[in-house]
């Protein structure tokens, strides 16, 4: 693939680019797919993506194709060259130099290679096995169990040449139960590991299934101002507010409510979240960004003080900095920026600890919530929650809203567990948090 | 394109069913915010997939090499993953109900084609209305304004007739400003987005307006007063009442769900709505967002009515599960792209203008809302589902009041849309830029005229 990014940016640069940057990816897949309690469907592909990013006197041209055959690429690359020769100049377009990488480790298994579709449909036939005897109540919408084996490369006209290798697999479980006509709200339950021995389908479908059967039986509380313990799963839509507030274009641009913050106190001092793309087997680890440049760990919130924001090359040039490593997005965009995992460091307690400190409350396991990014506000319907009276999980609640502002929230944590659940690409513990208000009835 | 295709239908002998989709992409983007140039690109995502049918198990593969024996192994490939998922089937009697399969050329009305304009001119545009947008107002902090558009065409050849070739054209405009007195942060949005061409585009709305409004908008949330959650009379404008036909009750009829036991599972025939309430979902809509003309089965589309005078009349369908349900498909299986496979999916869905006047609805709500602006939204099997919207104004005693900042309204659809007391006369498609996320994205529209009922305002309580 290298080979490839260099007669590219060879191409690039006789069309009269001043700088130009490739990336390439090859990805081939094994899905094995359940759709309404049985096997639907089993597909093979190999999938290919190739972006081009050209300067030609300081302005931006992209262009990409899903396609690897040189005479695409060529024809790619004329195509961003065309572009950069009709947008405005900016100074701070500028591809970054190599940078030293830290191979992470983890993160490509070599056994991955001999799997083939058998191994994907052993393991959604044994989700769907596992879930059907728990219970029989329980239905399964849809789920997927995937195997992928994913290489990525990027070369720029700056001396980066940096390829690196993934393996994957990825599965998802996603329904509800229905008992004498009632129906249950949807749950789901997904994971994902680099490692062919760590996969584990039948933990999955147990948590699925028992998710599924404790949300049955929900019925209406009462409107009123409590606290509520979140899930890890709750936690992670709610970061998303904090994820955007933290990248530096947001930042700069003036839409982000943490621009004057840097170095202020924005959560309580329990509150710690770190980013590491170097992590061992994380599901957001890689060697390099999607710019080619180095990751690293880096606090966003230490201690409470908000610490950092996440760079690409864009916004590093323009605050005369380096990046931090988080130039994020795949073949078909401009590099925008995103975190790789983010992990909210555990408390003192265990979650059970946290549920008997609360007298009136409930637990939420799942929000249905869009968090409004730029205020911090958000207001979302309670799915498999629970009332709390107390100190005891008591009864399912149904039709209940909770809404709030993750500014104000990350001051109002009472409680950090010590247990932490993967979430994909977070690391992510049980929060305690006070004054919420809670609408039901 | 079907003289390289064709020769492939002979490699499904033996096999219950095959079909073969050409389909490729161009999407070109504009994005600039605050002065800054994020995004000027042209995109191409392009490939064939197969899919087949063997005793009961689909499988599926996909190549982005348009050549003969790369399409070949394609095939070969997708036959072998249909044997191995049919060894997990436990049920092996798929069948596919007849349908009405697409021959011939297919495309939506367009109306001065996107291709007639030039990329300098869309740059143009684009950078001219971000920077009135930031000028507007001395209180918008910053502003983002981009442009995409998405031209695709389709072969789609299948073992039982289907023969169609497609051409679509999805244009999309959205502005984004955020208003802030230095301490407080508020975005509004203003997005249009359709199927056609640049005037079908801009004949929504013109980007003066969109940009009077967003500014406008930005500048009274900022200093709007939360709501206090509480169950209440609502009147929804038209793009919310879409939001409502999608979320709450679109998703729960897609036949996949039904078969799983969604809560409409048993209600074919019953009254699951106000007789005022008529809701269908509609591919060869014009002038829409998620217009369809033949679904990626091959399948021309239709307007599906699902709820008819307030009685559950259809489920949506692609062709097996109308086989199981004993119904007829309905040309609601879409692929988002060659490398996904076809699922059920929504395309315009909305409600039937009714006999009110807004602003008699209005005048007769003692304590109320009107809410107006679709946010995002969100279903659920048991028909509980939410969604936001960008305005939400107070009604006191028949009168519009002070407006509310973000507002989530959440309910269980049944009994929300049997609380339909009043349905406007108007009716307008005001969802177009959006995507549906289902395992894979679909453009979709959603639409109506104003609608009176009772749901939940989530919000702060004292």
């Amino acid at each position: 693939m290298i080979e490839l990014g260099e007669i590219a940016i060879k191409k690039a640069l006789e069309l009269g680019a001043d700088e130009a940057e490739v990336y390439l990816t090859r990805g081939k897949e094994f899905n094995v797919t359940i759709e309404s309690n049985d096997i639907k469907l089993a597909k093979s592909q190999t999938k290919d993506g190739v972006g081009i990013r050209v300067f030609k006197n300081k302005s931006l041209g992209f262009a990409s194709v899903n396609d690897l055959s040189k005479s695409k690429i060529i024809d790619a690359v004329i195509n961003a060259t065309r572009l950069a020769g009709l947008t405005p100049e900016d100074k701070y377009n500028q591809l970054p130099m190599p940078t030293p990488l830290t191979k992470v480790s983890g993160i490509f298994d070599p056994e991955a290679e001999k799997i083939e579709m058998d191994f994907a449909l052993a393991n959604a036939t044994k989700m769907l096995k596992t879930v059907q005897e728990f219970d029989e109540r329980i239905a399964i919408d849809t789920g997927s169990f995937e195997a992928t084996i994913y290489e990525s490369a990027v070369v720029n006209s700056k001396g980066i040449k940096v390829s690196e290798k993934q393996s994957s697999f990825s599965y998802i479980v996603f329904g509800m139960a229905t008992d004498k006509g009632e129906v249950s709200c949807f749950q789901y339950e997904f994971d994902a590991t680099h490692q062919v021995r760590e996969v584990n389908v039948e933990k999955v479908a147990l948590e699925f299934a028992q998710k599924v059967i404790n949300s049955l039986g929900a019925k209406k509380w009462e409107s009123f101002k409590g606290s509520v313990i979140l899930d890890p799963d709750v936690v992670s839509d709610l970061l998303g507010v904090i994820i955007y507030s933290v990248n530096a274009n947001n930042v700069q641009k003036g839409m982000s409510k943490f621009a004057k913050c840097l170095n202020q106190k924005v959560g309580v001092s329990d509150l710690t979240i770190e980013d590491n793309g170097l992590l061992r087997g994380g599901n957001g680890s890689s060697s390099f960004d999607r710019e080619g440049v180095a990751r690293k760990p880096i606090k966003i919130i230490d201690k409470g003080i908000l610490a950092s924001f996440l760079y690409n090359s864009y916004t590093a040039n323009k605050e005369k900095r380096d990046s931090t490593g988080h130039a994020a997005g795949g073949t078909r965009g401009v590099p925008a920026i995103g975190p790789t995992n983010l992990i909210v460091s555990p408390g003192d307690k265990t979650k059970d600890e946290l549920i008997k400190e609360v007298k009136k409350g409930i637990l939420v396991t799942r929000l249905s919530c869009f968090p409004n990014p730029v205020s911090g506000d958000f207001s979302g319907v309670v799915k498999g929650g629970f009332r709390i009276e107390n100190g005891a999980i008591t009864k399912p609640v149904i039709e209940t809203m909770i809404a709030g502002n993750v500014f104000e929230l990350c001051n109002q944590i009472s409680g950090i567990s010590k247990e932490q659940k993967r979430i994909f690409t977070f690391i992510l513990p049980w929060l305690k948090i006070e004054d919420i208000s809670i609408t039901s009835g | 394109m079907f003289d390289l295709l064709e020769p492939l239908l002979s490699e499904f002998s033996g096999l219950d069913y095959g079909e073969i989709r050409f389909h490729e992409r161009i999407q070109n983007s504009i994005a600039i915010r605050k002065g800054e140039l994020e995004t000027a690109k042209a995109t191409n995502y392009s490939g064939v997939a197969i899919r087949v049918l063997y005793q009961g198990g689909w499988g599926f593969s996909s190549t982005n090499r348009i050549e003969p024996a790369e399409l070949k192994r394609t095939a070969i490939d997708a036959i072998k993953a249909a044997k191995v998922s049919s060894l997990g089937k436990k049920s092996k009697a798929v069948k596919l109900a007849e349908a009405n399969l697409a021959k011939g050329k297919f495309s939506p009305p367009i109306n001065d084609p996107l291709t007639n304009h030039s990329f300098e001119e869309k740059l143009e545009l684009v950078r001219k209305v971000e920077a009135k947008v930031r000028k507007a107002s001395p209180i918008i902090q910053s502003a983002s304004v981009v442009y995409n558009e998405t031209l695709d065409k389709k072969f789609i050849l299948t073992t039982d007739g289907a023969r169609a070739e497609i051409d679509d054209a999805k244009p999309e405009f959205i502005i984004y400003a955020v208003a802030s007195d230095g301490k407080d942060y508020v975005p509004a949005y203003e997005a249009i987005g359709t199927t056609g061409g640049w005037l079908d585009l801009f004949s929504k709305k013109s980007p003066e307006t969109m940009i009077e409004r967003v500014v406008q908008r930005a500048e009274k949330l900022l200093k709007a007063p939360y709501p206090q959650g509480e169950r209440t009379t609502v009147i929804l404008d038209p793009g919310i009442v879409g939001l409502i036909a999608h979320e709450a009750i679109g998703h729960t009829v897609e036949a996949d769900f039904v078969l799983s036991g969604a809560i409409t599972k048993d209600k074919l025939n019953q009254r699951v709505a106000s007789e005022l309430v008529t809701l269908f979902d509609s591919g060869p809509e014009p002038n829409a967002g998620g217009t369809l003309l033949v679904d990626d089965e091959g399948v021309r589309t239709e307007k599906t009515i699902i709820i008819e005078n307030g009685i559950l009349k259809s489920y949506l369908h692609n062709r097996e599960t109308a086989a199981k349900m004993n119904a007829k498909p309905t040309g609601n299986a879409r692929a988002y792209e060659y490398s996904d496979e076809p699922l059920i999916r929504m395309r315009n869905t909305g409600i039937k203008p009714g006999q009110a006047n807004l602003a008699a609805m209005i005048s007769e709500v003692k304590h109320g809302y009107l809410l107006k602006s679709a946010g995002g939204g969100q279903a659920d099997a048991n028909a509980e589902f939410m969604f936001k919207a960008q305005e939400a104004y107070r009604i006191e005693n028949g009168k519009i009041g002070e407006l509310l900042r973000d507002v989530t309204i959440s309910g269980q659809a049944f009994d929300v849309l049997l609380s339909v007391d009043a349905v406007s006369k108007d009716f307008a498609w005001d969802m177009g830029y959006g995507h549906c996320g289902k395992m894979q994205p679909a453009k979709v529209d959603g639409g109506g005229p104003y609608l009176r009922c009772q749901a939940i305002i989530g919000g702060r309580q004292k």
